[in-house]
């Protein structure tokens, strides 16, 4: 569904997983959008008037009106566009409820753990991460298996919240493995989840907004430079 | 973590002409009995011990407002012990409180909680408002409240993960108001100042958070205002003149019956600090 030139615009920067959140959801839903790309360094006066609370992309701005917090953007997005594309959350409410669990682990459990092997400066530090890392993937493959029900995404037959929530992380998943030499998501470890990345990332709405690893790789090391 | 804190049991035996909890005193034959129809078989697993942040959390359901004509079973946990088979099964994944059971299924995280009671009894008095965009700036205050700051120690504090308590930065920050001292105190109370004004400027004049309903927002910041009394006490600060709207609002919730009898009294959370700071060598 396009919207009038300057209805939907989003506030970010492409090496973001927040950011990407909210376009795969737009994307789904054949929103147009403007993407206002931030300069690294230095924040806009459009961002710090729209989230004045924390200063953070991403940002939706609709009709002017901001949104922020990525998967409340997600959601906000949802709703609004409710009768175009797939619903991005279930229907029924326990299922809700679910998706909306994993999707918080995967921010205030998994994240910092993947985030700590990127950061950990010894061996043994980036190995505890490791297996933090790998016990958490373990839990979402369980999380996939029970809410996929067969399907191919945690979604079902389409993308939906948790998907959104997990997948922007595998950029940066891609980039750390290739900087650790740790394979994050092991077909071994698992399986479900090693397919299901694959899917998410070819699929349409993801794959034009999804960074590729060597200009994630070539951002991270000159952010690690500074 | 472990709370040494002298046992406080209240007896909850509040009845409100919708809403009915049963005192994990009773038999279990007593609460199969007292069970509403309209509950299907819904329990919240919460604990009942007036001082601690998971009271915080298991109130935030407590208030939710009006009452939704559901009954509920409560069953208290005791968390000084052992956590509760039906617990670990429950909410494998944190093993925190509160827990809603409802038909056998279990729902965690409070504020999911929450969003969960509203969408499966939606003919109720609703806790979200209508539209989108205001409902996106619920969540996105309610969350605020949840997780203002995440401080690197509270991932890295072993405290944090071994507590039964869902711990969030907010609480966290008001923890360190009446834990610590000197600078470190100095700092928190600058932190916790600053999210207060910020929560002013977001109430401005409405009645409530949520405008002329108490909603998502309210029944997020309401259990912590119990708690103003001793972070003003312990830290030596008046939050009223740092957000005089914000108390206000505070007063207008505790006139709320439902949030009046889930919440507890600021007194006696005060004592049951200082009697915590005792037994731990806490100055």
């Amino acid at each position: 569904m396009a919207s009038a030139a300057g209805e939907v615009r989003l506030i970010g920067a492409w090496p973001s997983p927040f950011v990407l959140r909210p376009r795969v959801a737009l994307n789904l839903k054949g929103v147009e959008y403007e993407f206002l790309q931030e300069k690294f360094g230095e924040k806009s006066e459009l961002l710090l008037r729209s989230n004045p609370v924390y200063k953070k992309i991403p940002v939706l701005l609709h009709h002017d009106k901001p949104v922020c917090e990525s998967m409340i953007i997600v959601e906000y997005v949802d709703e609004v566009w409710a009768t175009t594309g797939q619903a991005i959350l279930p229907a029924d409410p326990y299922e809700r409820a679910l998706h909306r669990f994993w999707a918080v682990y995967v921010d205030d459990k998994w994240f910092p753990s993947m985030f700590g092997i990127a950061k950990a400066e010894t061996e043994e530090a980036k190995a505890e991460s490791a297996e933090q890392a790998w016990a958490g993937l373990k839990l979402l493959e369980e999380a996939f298996e029970k809410l996929s029900k067969g399907k191919t995404f945690f979604g079902g037959d389409t993308i939906g919240y948790v998907d959104i929530a997990l997948g922007a992380y595998l950029g940066w998943a891609k980039v750390i493995e290739q900087m650790t030499g740790l394979k994050l998501l092991d077909e071994e470890k698992t399986p479900l989840l090693a397919v299901w990345a694959e899917r998410f990332c070819a699929h349409e709405a993801v794959k034009e907004v999804m960074p590729e690893t060597e200009k994630l790789m070539e951002f991270a090391k000159m952010r690690l430079g500074k | 973590m472990q709370w040494d804190l002298a046992e406080i049991r209240y007896e909850i035996r509040r009845r409100d002409r919708e809403v009915h909890w049963e005192h994990v005193g009773r038999s279990p034959e007593e609460d199969r009995k007292t069970h509403c129809k309209n509950a299907r078989g819904c329990r919240i697993d919460g604990m009942s011990d007036e001082c601690t942040t998971a009271a915080q959390a298991f109130e935030r359901l407590l208030a939710v407002d009006p009452p939704r004509l559901v009954e509920y079973e409560y069953r208290e946990e005791n968390v000084w012990g052992d956590k509760s088979p039906l617990l670990l099964e429950s909410n494998p994944v944190y093993k925190k409180i509160p827990v809603l059971i409802h038909d056998g299924k279990p729902v965690c995280e409070s504020l999911i909680i929450i969003q969960y009671i509203d969408e499966a009894w939606p003919h109720r008095a609703p806790l979200l408002p209508a539209d989108p965009y205001a409902r996106a700036q619920a969540r996105f205050w309610a969350d605020f409240v949840n997780k203002k700051v995440r401080l690197p120690y509270a991932y890295a504090s072993h405290e944090f993960d071994s507590s039964p308590f869902q711990i969030t930065p907010f609480t966290e920050c008001g923890t360190r108001l009446w834990k610590l001292k000197g600078e470190t105190q100095a700092a928190a109370k600058e932190e916790f100042i600053e999210i207060l004004k910020l929560l002013e400027s977001e109430l401005g004049d409405k009645k409530y958070f949520g405008g002329d309903a108490f909603g998502f927002v309210d029944i997020a910041l309401a259990p912590f205002v119990s708690w103003f009394y001793t972070y003003e006490t312990c830290a030596s600060f008046s939050i009223e003149e740092a957000a005089p709207k914000v108390v206000a609002w505070g007063k207008r919730c505790m006139e709320r019956e439902s949030v009046a009898n889930a919440v507890s009294d600021p007194h006696k959370i005060y004592e049951t600090v200082g009697i915590f700071k005792k037994t731990n060598g806490i100055e």
